[in-house]
């Protein structure tokens, strides 16, 4: 085995490259937002006292997560096709099925673990039960899950490449192309895996900084009486 | 109006599935006056004052507060237990805020009082319960006493008419129970209306005006405190109280 680098190839497709990353950047924000904020409502229905609302988030995340993303990415781009939306839609709606699965199991299992009497002690004090969610429970279990969910945001990042099996001209997809014409296959994808390593570790080091998140007071506590 | 009892209970059944937790339960509580329940672990004690502020829903029977009927689908809870203080057995402090911002919280969302007011108010109450040095502490960093000191002051901040207790000292090492018993003996003597479940009978004897004796779901004794403890009626209350004075 003798192989020869030669990265000059890959360095005179880097505005394809760049296009690329800018497309990742753009499908992973795009379906980040949507994705926690249904991620958040289904974790909350699941969490809820009702049990019909329970049952309704639980047929949510087990029908969505349990079709491999790959699939998911094929079904809406087949399925919503008469739409004729651009890839990129569909796969901002595939990518958000899927992973809002995982933040609703991750948000239902945060409020768990808020201890019951927090709740009740807002009810007790006058605060209305969406107050009571949005200033005592949500603030406690977003501090418990917040390292899962930037893995989740991580996870995410590196699933957006399958949306290259739909034509969307992200990094992954670009790097085929690239490949395909220059033959340049450890270069290319090594190049791309660096990329995606940058992409994760920014994420993680940004969520690392948000305020509150990590030098938040313990919130371990005596149980429950 | 300020004629009518503030609390009264009317044959207040609750079961969970098919167990009775609390039978036939009728209680009055005048305003200014204090009421001490106790009674075994399982009688039904804090679902009935859980019942006061509609924490509790119940089956049959009627609560009312201030005239107004807690389980009413017309009542507005909220708004009713903004009146009501209450104060739990494992002080239910919001980890994720200091002292002064536990205060402050419902005073700003559920009263609707500006910032600045309640930021002042809290730091008074905080006072009046010894811990006006702890403000900006968070509750894992105080002992169990100046949370539940804390807890009082986040209840008083409500300008509350009535103020209701479940164990808040049974969490508590035997060194902090004092300190917190002499806050709600405070409040006692400024004239707050008090229902506290309880097992200080110190406590009981020295502030409360009634007793309420409850076992299995059931209010088997309510009697001015005098009575109550010079000569229990009921064997069972004979029995408990023998059991718990000997600790
Ligand atoms: N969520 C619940 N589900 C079923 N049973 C309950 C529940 N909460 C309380 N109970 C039962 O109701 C009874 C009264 O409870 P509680 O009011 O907490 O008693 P106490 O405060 O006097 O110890 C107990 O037998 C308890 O097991
Ligand atoms: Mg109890």
């Amino acid at each position: 085995m003798h192989y020869q680098f030669d990265w000059s190839q890959v360095w005179q497709h880097r505005d394809l490259i760049f296009d690329g990353l800018l497309v990742t950047v753009a499908l992973s924000v795009a379906s980040l937002v949507p994705t926690l904020i249904i991620g958040m409502l289904i974790g909350t229905l699941g969490a809820s006292g009702s049990r019909a609302a329970r049952t309704a988030a639980g047929l949510y995340v087990e029908g969505m997560r349990n079709v491999p993303l790959l699939i998911h990415m094929y079904v809406w781009y087949m399925a919503l096709a008469f739409l004729r939306l651009p890839p990129f839609a569909c796969a901002v709606l595939g990518l958000t099925l899927y992973s809002s699965a995982y933040v609703a199991e991750l948000v239902r299992s945060g409020i768990g673990a808020v201890p019951r009497g927090q709740a009740r002690a807002a009810a007790a004090s006058g605060l209305r039960p969406w107050q009571a969610l949005l200033l005592v429970v949500y603030p406690q279990a977003l501090r418990i899950i917040a390292p899962s969910l930037a893995s989740l945001a991580s996870q995410l990042i590196k699933d957006s490449s399958l949306a290259s099996v739909i034509a969307v001209a992200e990094l992954s997809y670009q790097a085929g192309a690239i490949e395909g014409q220059t033959f340049r296959t450890f270069e290319v994808y090594i190049t791309i895996a660096v990329l995606y390593l940058a992409l994760v570790l920014l994420v993680s080091f940004a969520i690392d900084r948000i305020p509150g998140l990590r030098d938040a007071p313990s919130v371990g506590r005596i149980a429950d009486a | 109006m300020s004629e009518t009892p503030l609390i009264v209970l009317d044959r207040v059944c609750k079961q969970y599935g098919t167990t009775p937790v609390l039978r036939d339960c009728s209680l009055t509580v005048a305003r200014g006056e204090i009421v001490v329940v106790c009674g075994p672990s399982g009688s039904g004690k804090s679902t009935l004052i859980k019942c006061i502020n509609g924490l509790e829903p119940y089956q049959s029977g009627s609560v009312r507060f201030d005239g107004e009927e807690v389980g009413a689908r017309t009542t507005d809870l909220p708004r009713l237990r903004s009146r009501i203080g209450m104060v739990f057995q494992s002080f239910e402090l919001y980890p994720h805020m200091t002292a002064l911002r536990n205060v402050m919280l419902a005073q700003v969302h559920a009263l609707k009082r500006p910032r600045a007011e309640a930021r002042a108010r809290s730091l008074d109450l905080l006072a009046r319960v010894g811990l006006a040095d702890r403000a900006e502490a968070y509750p894992a960093d105080l002992s169990g006493g100046q949370q539940q000191r804390v807890a009082i002051a986040r209840a008083l901040a409500l300008d509350p008419i009535a103020m209701l207790f479940d164990e808040p000292t049974s969490a508590l090492d035997p060194e902090m129970i004092n300190e917190v018993l002499d806050v709600m003996t405070g409040l006692a003597r400024d004239g707050m209306t008090m229902v506290v479940v309880t097992h200080e009978m110190g406590f009981a004897r020295k502030v409360a005006n009634r007793v309420v004796f409850m076992d299995e779901g059931r209010i088997v004794e309510d009697r001015p405190s005098e009575a109550f403890f010079g000569a229990p009626v009921t064997e069972r209350a004979r029995v408990f109280l023998s059991k718990i004075i000997a600790h």
